[in-house]
């Protein structure tokens, strides 16, 4: 498959400092279908954004992860893509992993590629972020049925099948959980890839903290009664 | 009659006369409207006459009558939190789902 039929989806809000150098790095890896949706960063993350050779979006208020990520899928299935990469913004993906994700949905063994940084010892992740991690791998697998070794792992590759299944209702990082629920509830093909996950002072701070864990499980119920 | 029960009456009539108010300004629906009249109007009758709720209260194995309408006005509360809480979440998916569809028409725009 040429790459021209896979889209690269990044969820930014005011990643100004790191979001020049996370698109440059794909398209070095010659990625062309980059698509920058900014969360309404207060900061010039669009602007900067905008200047490089990419799609770019932008909410006009600050809705979460979750609904830039739909925002970016929904607008991806509309330019024709046939896979879907999701990619965080502050740098901690590495560009060269996602021909590991794509890989498996090109010879259609799957349909959805979730990374994982547990299956390899690149990731530095830290001990409590760790442990956090594998708990909610764990509370996920139990509840939806379906063996992960890890969770909330924003790189990810969906094919188009998935991706028309697949609506991320969550706006925030629940999204996440919600992914894997869909996952089971559309029996769709998944594999889990091991991939690297640079975690860095900037990436840390930027990151979810651990007591959100408690806020998205309760989201999830919620949304679970709602529908 | 006890001061607890005036107080009921006339705050209770304060609210019914507010809610009817918004009835008439159509800023509420009439379903809605029912509600809340038919809730202002018991508290009023109850208010009023203490003697079905405290044999309520004897039956329920409460002592007293006010007891029982603490207890019910909590589970009450919590009821109305919870569905102002579902409502909340419907109306922030909703502002999404516009903020979602302005981005993507800003782009066809271009």
């Amino acid at each position: 498959m040429e790459k021209n039929k896979i889209f690269i989806v990044i969820a930014a809000y005011n990643e100004s400092k790191k979001i020049k150098k996370v698109i440059s790095d794909l398209q070095k890896h010659n990625y062309k279908n980059i698509i920058v949706v900014d969360d309404g960063s207060s900061d010039n993350t669009y602007d900067l954004a905008k200047k490089r050779k990419v799609f770019t979006l932008k909410h006009i208020i600050n809705r979460g992860q979750g609904a830039a990520l739909q925002t970016g899928i929904k607008f991806a299935l509309k330019k024709g893509a046939d896979i879907i990469v999701t990619f965080d913004a502050d740098g901690q993906h590495k560009a060269s992993d996602i021909k590991l994700l794509v890989t498996p949905i090109i010879k259609k063994e799957v349909e959805i590629s979730l990374g994982t940084r547990f299956k390899n010892k690149k990731s530095n992740t830290p001990l409590i972020r760790k442990i956090f991690l594998k708990a909610g791998a764990f509370l996920l697998s139990k509840t939806n049925k379906i063996k992960l070794t890890d969770s909330h792992n924003g790189l990810r590759a969906i094919s188009k099948y998935a991706a028309e299944k697949i609506n991320i209702k969550s706006d925030g990082m629940e999204h996440a959980s919600e992914i894997i629920s869909e996952i089971t509830k559309h029996k769709l093909k998944y594999k889990e890839i091991p991939v690297t996950i640079e975690y860095t002072k900037y990436s840390k701070q930027h990151g979810q903290s651990t007591l959100n864990a408690f806020r998205i499980l309760f989201k999830m119920i919620i949304r679970g009664i709602i529908s | 009659m006890e001061i607890i029960q005036l107080f009921l009456i006339i705050f209770a009539s304060f609210a019914y006369s507010s809610v009817l108010l918004k009835f008439k300004k159509k800023e509420i629906k009439k379903n809605e409207f029912l509600t809340w009249a038919l809730f202002w109007i018991s508290v009023i009758t109850i208010s009023i006459f203490t003697g079905p709720i405290t044999a309520a209260a004897n039956i329920a194995g409460v002592t007293r009558a006010t007891d029982l309408i603490v207890y019910c006005s909590i589970v009450i509360l919590f009821y109305l939190i919870f569905q102002t809480y579902v409502k909340v979440e419907k109306t922030n998916q909703d502002i999404t789902k516009i903020v979602r569809n302005i981005a993507i028409l800003k782009n066809k725009e271009k």
